[in-house]
């Protein structure tokens, strides 16, 4: 796992915080403010976005000053991979159907974690994804997306 | 009378056979939510809430989730006791003394003290509920939207304070909570706004993938980082049986954790957990052997345990009676209410009786179960505990993308599921404390629709939200809380030195 200062976490969380805020308040003014009597759409968001900005300033003024020393353990292997294999799970639900899209995701997740080889896994992934359709698409009539490629 | 009469009323629907079932199935997997560590109460219900909004009725759907959040409470404490593992975080004090008890072979006397200490405990909170919520529904008919925006942005900057996290990060979390809100078509002109151009954000940012990415999917990837397999101290079913000693040592301090959890179930943030710590310290304070705590004391697991319970039927009145979820799980317990178009708020009971009645009975019933499925059951929940965490994660993981999919039947949900729980992990890491990003999501929107309502009626002056009487109790009521937790953080503060010595 790799490690990284707290301080500078929050930095890079304020920066975050900071760009969304100011992406807001572009935004705000892109559409009618109204005025206090009568608030438009942009009114609400353009104070909202100055407040954000502001705290994450702080944040990092406070971030920059602090004496703590200490370092945050962050991600490994299987948890960006976790990460995006969802994102994968998300491109590819619609187009291959549920049944394949979450074999694929079980059967990585298994070898993954377990260090199963690949045909235990992916026969196991097939199992599971169809006693998963089962009860979610058929008994509860949860509309998942069908195979339509085959 | 009237009151009698309406919970008759709810005792009828409660009974109902498929309501009893959705009860039942509330409770039981609110207790395994409880009990596996890594997904607690609101994980729980956020995988079952899309499966709610088939339901014909809002009141199965919400006796069912809320199963789900009490039963949660009930579970947290097998793990605490059996694993020194806390199921969820309202269990954590549970394992100081719980665990030390089941090493000296008395795992049974804590794990049913634990468990009549919670039923008794959420049995006066739902009474409580019963009793309070009424009165204050009607007094809070009365307010307008100047008083409703102040007390939302109260509830807040309340969270502010009580946070497990800093004021500045916890405010930062609720303004990018409430921007996240302002995402989609403006209710007042119909102005899209903040969709980046893509029409499938004209609804807003799915509220449902976002909370089972922040919650569950990032104690997901929490729990990845360091993969262990347990072993727990499993008891016997003779052994459960107390002796006498027990239950009488106990008694008090279930009866101090059930008014320590009353009084902090209205406190929004993390009053279930705030509201162990209180009990736990007081339990030590008032003991003739405070050094006894940390060894295996009954009253350490006693009173903690009717603590967290007794939070669960009062944090549910901001939710009922005002709108205004006071802890996550309440949020999510509204957004089932919002879909099935009622909407929680002084008008329910008025409205809705059913649902309101339907859900207070279905809490003394769900109690029950609870105390009957806990204790002769605990070997099978053991046993569950067992299960690979290689298996576990990708079976919740696939839960959660059943869930999210059905309901919107979008692609792009199990991606802000997937994006959301990253981001929620790397707060996490930075202490960044997630839980009023998300009520500042759900309280968003009518935040906002206060705020332009009052300032339109006003013309434009800020007295509006403060020159009621209301918005003046709402202040007042900020002091109290803020002065609760100052209490809070001084007996907090003096508990830690006293820790090392046991």
């Amino acid at each position: 796992m790799r490690e990284i200062s707290q301080r500078t976490g929050e930095l890079v969380a304020a920066g975050a915080l900071f760009t969304i805020g100011l992406v807001w308040a572009l935004g705000s003014l892109e559409m009618p403010r109204g005025e206090f009597s009568v608030p438009g759409p942009g009114f609400f968001p353009m104070f909202l976005s100055g407040g954000l900005c502001a705290s994450a300033l702080l944040i990092a003024l406070n971030a920059l000053r602090s004496r703590v020393t200490a370092r945050v353990r962050v991600g490994n292997a299987s948890i960006w991979s976790t990460g995006i294999a969802l994102l994968v799970v998300a491109v590819l639900f619609e187009p291959l159907g549920f049944i394949p899209a979450i074999a694929l995701f079980v059967a990585f997740f298994l070898r993954l974690l377990s260090g199963f080889r690949w045909i235990p896994c992916i026969l196991t992934a097939l199992a599971a994804a169809c006693v998963v359709y089962l009860f979610f698409g058929v008994l509860l009539g949860i509309p998942l997306p069908p195979v339509r490629w085959l | 009378m009237d009151t009698i009469q309406s919970l008759l009323h709810g005792l009828l629907i409660a009974l109902e056979p498929l309501n009893l079932l959705y009860c039942f199935i509330g409770v039981l997997w609110g207790t395994l939510v409880g009990i596996l560590p890594g997904i607690g109460p609101l994980g729980g219900i956020a995988l079952l809430l899309p499966m709610t909004f088939k339901m014909s009725s809002a009141t199965s759907a919400i006796i069912m989730l809320a199963g789900i959040f009490y039963g949660a409470m009930y579970g947290g404490s097998t793990t605490s006791i059996l694993l020194n593992i806390p199921g969820e975080s309202a269990s954590i004090v549970t394992c100081i003394d719980g665990y030390q008890m089941a090493r000296k072979g008395r795992a049974g006397p804590a794990l049913v003290v634990a468990a009549l200490g919670s039923f008794f405990a959420g049995t006066v909170s739902v009474l409580a509920l019963m009793l309070f919520a009424p009165p204050l529904a009607r007094a809070m008919l009365k307010i307008g939207p100047g008083e409703e925006f102040s007390l939302m942005l109260l509830a807040l900057l309340v969270l502010s304070f009580v946070s497990q996290s800093t004021i500045l990060k916890t405010l930062s979390m609720i303004l990018l909570g409430l921007m996240i809100a302002t995402i989609g078509m403006d209710p007042f002109t119909g102005h899209m706004r903040f969709t980046f151009g893509y029409m499938g954000f004209a609804e807003g940012l799915g509220f449902v993938p976002m909370a089972i990415g922040l919650f569950g999917v990032s104690e997901i990837l929490m729990n990845l980082e360091e993969i262990s397999t347990v072993e727990a101290i499993k008891p016997t079913l003779r052994s459960l049986i107390p002796r006498w000693k027990d239950l009488r040592d106990s008694a008090p301090a279930v009866g101090r954790g059930t008014l320590v959890g009353l009084a902090f179930g209205f406190v929004p943030g993390i009053s279930h957990v705030i509201s162990t710590f209180i009990s736990y310290a007081l339990e030590k304070k008032i003991a003739k052997h405070p050094e006894e705590f940390g060894t295996g004391r009954i009253e350490g697991v006693a009173g903690p345990e009717a603590a967290n319970n007794a939070t669960t039927g009062t944090s549910l009145v901001p939710l009922l009676v005002l709108g205004i979820p006071a802890i996550p799980a309440t949020a999510l317990l509204m957004t089932a209410l919002l879909v099935h178009g009622i909407n929680p708020g002084p008008q329910l009971i008025q409205d809705h009786p059913d649902v309101f009645w339907g859900l207070i009975a279905s809490m003394y019933v769900g109690n029950i179960m609870l105390l009957i499925l806990n204790l002769p059951m605990v070997g099978i929940f053991v046993n569950i505990l067992r299960v690979r965490y290689a298996y576990l994660a990708p079976a919740i993981l696939v839960i959660s993308i059943c869930g999210v999919y059905g309901v919107n039947s979008s692609a792009v949900d199990i991606g802000v599921v997937a994006i959301s729980g990253v981001v929620g992990y790397l707060l996490r890491k930075f202490k960044f404390d997630l839980s009023p990003l998300i009520l500042a999501v759900v309280l968003g929107d009518r935040l906002e629709l206060a705020c332009r309502r009052a300032l339109t009626i006003s013309e434009g002056s800020l007295w509006i939200f403060v020159k009621s009487s209301f918005s003046q109790i709402f202040v007042a009521a900020l002091i109290v809380i803020i002065a609760l937790q100052t209490i809070a953080w001084a007996l907090g503060f003096r508990i830690r030195p006293q820790q090392k010595d046991s």
